[in-house]
């Protein structure tokens, strides 16, 4: 398996809202999507991933129901609510303010 | 499963949540699947990943939010349902632990109500009860003198107040028609409600200088008399009523809940007294050699106990140097909190401890039944480390359920407990002090909720300790519970067994006393004996021969009633503690050495009627006892005593006809007595006299009547023949003397009981601890024995060797238990009569016991190991 990096606290709320703007997805889909692309170097673990997606749910930032995989398995299916993708948007203002800042420590040295 | 992160606010499936795991889980091990990893190992790895990072994030999150307390929540919904699950062992763990809070609430609830709560008095540990110690004649604690309590309030200005008291009984009523009734009643200074720091709640306390002589009578008077005898009409108070033939003014009723009791066992306190009336005597007037004061002292709030102390002891020596010509003389001081539980005391303390290790005991069989709970459920723990769950969260998670069960189990118990305390103070002795103070209190339930609290996790910590020592690889091999495990458990039923141990002991030991003070020769005989309490009244028969020839005629009446075999009259009973004292020498003693304080001895005087020792059964060892000649003070200056004066003072058996100096008076020795216990079964006492009532005209006397049959059944026979002769006699009290030896064996039967009890279930949960054990041993190496069945062991041998480990533990169990009854002989040993704490019979016999119940135990599940097919154990996994 490709390097992996360790997630950032806070970057997986952001990562997950990212991932479901384009629609809905199940736990397993987040995770490959994640990985798929970041070219493997972003892999979340499924640990943290369910935890992050469970307290999302509660944050009504995301929504979920159950449906059937790809796979004719039973899967549960998360999607952005309204509020979610205002928090996305926000986040990844944030994001980028805070990446920037990093990349203009690194090259003033 | 809740071992992942919820909210309550919308609390989801757990079996929806299991299942997206599944879901995802199983996605992984296709994609690696079809990477080419081999099925199997696709699956672990897919597990392995899932699981290893599961606990990173979980102790990520619990530090992100502070949230025990919904953990807390999520945790004991998971214990309720896990228990749900398993009714049998949540109503056993239960109801074992309700039983023995229980029994722990309701000790301790009279312990604390006892032994540990203030009094209900103003500043209770400024209470000193003093006494006068007069060792040079064997006297550590005798009353006080009137000029010593005047001196105590003159020169002792440490203290606030002195009050002397002195009990005793009066008649109320009587003479203008109205029932007469005996009360206890207590004369006491004018200040003894002030001092003693509680008094009335209608009307007043006395008032200073109402117990000068001549001044108005009045009289305070318990809550039960006021109810029971005026119907607690409020216009009683100022109303005269008479006492003892005396107008006497009531000003005051007490609480019910007041008692003043200087004294006091678990069996019997000083009788609460119904009247309070002033003591009028001038305290300096009166004899320097009468010691018949109690005395209540209150020391100043502003000055120091060491401070009062020190005054006390240099009055003491003054007075020592004076009239007590340096023999000795002191005054001892005892805080009345002490004093009033001083007997008590330990009978109390071995309670407590008995009930202590009952609980320790109840604590380790649930612990063992939470191990086992937890190695049936050791897979699902497995699994949840499996897949991640931290060990602090299972370990939390099973101290969560041990801790609901524990505290379920408090419930249960308090309630239980409220119960078995009303029924235990039902069976408790009467006279058992303080007992309007003992209830189920904040203390009492503040400590079951530790206890249990404690139960609980001394209960989880085992399986917790099985649990998170374990690897998850072994422990996914392995079913069988781990070495950890049967270690844990080793421990605990060896703790038991040494508890157990030391229970029997104690209950032995215990049982032993009791059985020798049964066989104890009280020196009379107390079968088919009715003992009538009355008192001459006052004011109808004045002192002397009036009483005399009162008590006389009611003795004939009571001669003449069909099946009184006989009949007679003393004022102080075997075990009655109710003699005087006084001091005797014996002029024509060989003995003698002239020094007055060897030759007088003091002892036990009292004065009885013809036919006494005939009628108690009381052997005459030499001469004759008192007969109707000895009817009047001339003709009855003659005194019986008993074999122990005699033989002390007369070794050559020649004690009749020989004179004996009685408080001064010279009376003549007519007969030698067995010597009677006039305090206890348990003391042989002092020496005793007895003296005729013609010469000592008591009015308050006992009569004691030997019957054909049941003597209760005559007790009205009785009545009637007194009230024959005067129809205002009071009549105090009816008792039967076999009640009176059971009531001086109430504590100790009531300890015996309850030690016993707990004994008792103590052995009964060592002996499941074993079989366990045992159980255990077998059903694990059920393969092994079935090898060596096949390969011909005989069945003694497999027996012996499934026997060796628990017969190892109950001898370590055995062994630990002498050494802790050893050290712990000391507690019991207040409590013991004719037996040392380290008595061999005793602990012999219960080693056997014990031995006997675990091999029993023991042998049951090993005999099954014999029976193992083997066939059937070979193919056993």
């Amino acid at each position: 398996m490709a390097t992996r990096t360790d997630l950032l606290q806070g970057t997986l709320d952001l990562l997950i809202l990212r991932t479901l703007r384009a629609g809905e997805l199940h736990g397993w889909g987040i995770s490959k999507r994640v990985r798929s692309l970041s070219n493997d170097v972003l892999q979340i673990s499924q640990g943290s991933l369910y935890p992050a997606l469970y307290r999302l749910e509660d944050r009504r930032l995301i929504d979920a129901s159950w449906g059937i995989s790809t796979e004719g398995r039973k899967a549960k299916f998360y999607r952005l609510t309204d509020l979610g993708r205002e928090a996305l948007a926000q986040e990844r203002a944030s994001w980028r303010a805070f990446a920037g800042a990093i990349e203009a420590v690194l090259k003033g040295t | 499963m809740g071992f992942l992160r919820r909210d309550d606010a919308r609390a989801r499936d757990e079996r929806a949540m299991t299942e997206e795991m599944r879901f995802h889980v199983d996605m992984e091990a296709a994609e690696l699947e079809r990477f080419g990893v081999p099925r199997d190992e696709a699956r672990r790895r897919a597990l392995a990943n899932f699981g290893g990072v599961r606990r990173f994030t979980e102790e990520a999150q619990d530090a992100r939010r502070i949230m025990w307390l919904d953990d807390l929540r999520r945790d004991v919904r998971y214990a309720l349902r896990s228990l749900a699950r398993s009714p049998g062992y949540a109503i056993i763990v239960v109801l074992t632990l309700a039983l023995a809070i229980a029994a722990n609430t309701s000790i301790f609830s009279v312990a604390n109500g006892i032994l540990f709560k203030r009094l209900p008095y103003r500043d209770p540990s400024r209470l000193l009860v003093l006494w006068d110690g007069l060792d040079w004649i064997g006297v550590s604690e005798a009353w006080v003198t009137g000029p010593e309590v005047a001196q105590l309030r003159r020169d002792v200005t440490s203290f606030e107040g002195v009050s002397a008291v002195r009990s005793g009984t009066a008649t109320i009523g009587g003479e203008l028609g109205a029932d007469p009734q005996q009360v206890s009643q207590s004369s006491v200074s004018a200040n003894f409600f002030q001092v003693l720091g509680a008094g009335p709640e209608l009307g007043r306390p006395f008032n200073g200088g109402e117990d000068a002589p001549g001044m108005p009578r009045v009289a305070v008077i318990s809550h039960r008399l006021f109810t029971q005898r005026f119907g607690g009409d409020h216009a009683q108070i100022g109303r005269p009523v008479l006492i003892d033939g005396r107008p006497t003014t009531i000003v005051g009723v007490l609480p019910a809940a007041f008692q003043f009791a200087p004294q006091a066992s678990l069996a019997s306190s000083m009788a609460d007294v119904d009247v309070y009336t002033t003591m009028t005597d001038t305290l300096d007037r009166m004899s320097v050699d009468n010691h018949s004061l109690g005395v209540l002292a209150r020391v100043r709030g502003d000055v120091t106990m060491g401070t009062a102390l020190g005054e006390l002891s240099a009055l003491s020596k003054r007075l020592d140097g004076g009239l007590y010509l340096n023999k000795g003389f002191r005054f001892v001081p005892v805080l009345l909190q002490e004093r009033m539980v001083r007997e008590v005391r330990p009978a109390l303390l071995a309670l407590l401890a008995a009930v202590a290790m009952l609980m320790l005991i109840v604590s380790a069989n649930l612990a063992v039944l939470a191990l086992v709970r937890g190695a049936r459920r050791e897979h699902e723990l497995t699994i949840r480390r499996a897949i991640g769950a931290s060990q602090s969260r299972v370990a939390r998670q099973i101290l969560t359920e041990t801790l609901v069960l524990s505290l379920a189990g408090a419930a249960a118990g308090i309630v239980l407990g409220s119960l078995s305390l009303r029924a235990l103070l039902s069976i408790a002795p009467t006279g058992l002090p303080r007992r309007e103070e003992i209830g189920i209190d904040v203390a009492a339930i503040a400590l079951t909720v530790a206890v249990a609290i404690v139960v609980g996790l001394a209960m989880g910590l085992a399986p917790v300790l099985q649990s998170t020592r374990r690897d998850i690889v072994s422990a996914l091999r392995e079913k069988s519970s781990s070495r950890i495990g049967g270690r844990v458990r080793r421990a605990l039923v060896l703790a038991q067994l040494t508890l157990s141990m030391m229970l029997l002991a104690g209950t032995g030991l215990l049982l032993g006393s009791f059985a020798r003070l049964m066989r104890v020769d009280p020196g009379f005989n107390p079968s088919h004996v009715l003992t009538v309490d009355i008192m001459a009244s006052r004011a109808k028969y004045a002192t002397g021969q009036p009483v005399v020839d009162l008590f006389a005629r009611q003795l004939a009446a009571l001669r003449a009633v069909p099946g009184f075999l006989a009949v007679a009259a003393t004022s102080a009973p075997p075990l009655s503690a109710g003699a005087d004292q006084s001091g005797v020498v014996f002029p024509g003693s060989p003995t003698n050495t002239g020094n007055v304080d060897h030759d007088r001895l003091l002892v036990d005087a009292a004065p009885v009627t013809a036919d006494y020792f005939r009628t108690l059964g009381i052997t005459m060892l030499a001469g004759q006892e008192l007969d109707a000649s000895q009817h009047d003070s001339a003709s009855s200056r003659v005194v019986i005593i008993d074999d122990l004066l005699a033989e002390r003072f007369f070794p050559k058996r020649d004690a009749i006809g020989q004179i004996a100096m009685v408080d001064g008076d010279s009376l003549r020795i007519i007969g030698v007595a067995r010597h009677v216990r006039l305090y206890d079964l348990e003391q042989v006492g002092r020496a005793q006299l007895w003296l005729p009532h013609a010469y000592t005209p008591y009015r308050y006397m006992s009569v004691v009547i030997r019957t054909a049959g049941d003597p209760m059944s005559m007790a009205d026979a009785a009545r009637r023949a007194i009230h024959g002769v005067d129809p205002d006699q009071a009549i105090a009290a009816t008792s039967t003397m076999e009640d009176v030896v059971r009531r001086s064996l109430a504590q100790r039967r009531l300890v015996l009981i309850l030690v016993g009890v707990f004994a008792l279930a103590g052995l009964l949960l060592v002996a499941l601890g074993v079989y366990g054990i045992t159980a255990n041993i077998v059903a694990q190496r059920t393969r092994e024995l079935g090898i060596r069945m096949a390969l011909g062991a005989n069945r003694r041998g497999v027996i012996w060797n499934v026997l060796g480990e628990p017969t190892r533990l109950v001898a370590a169990g055995l062994v630990l238990g002498l050494c802790g009854t050893m050290l712990a002989g000391r507690l019991v040993q207040r409590l013991l009569y004719g037996v040392s704490a380290t008595d061999p019979v005793t602990l012999i016999a219960v080693s056997v016991v014990l031995l006997g119940v675990a091999v029993v135990a023991s042998y049951l599940p090993a005999r099954r190991a014999t029976r193992v097919d083997p066939v059937i154990a070979l193919r056993s996994d």
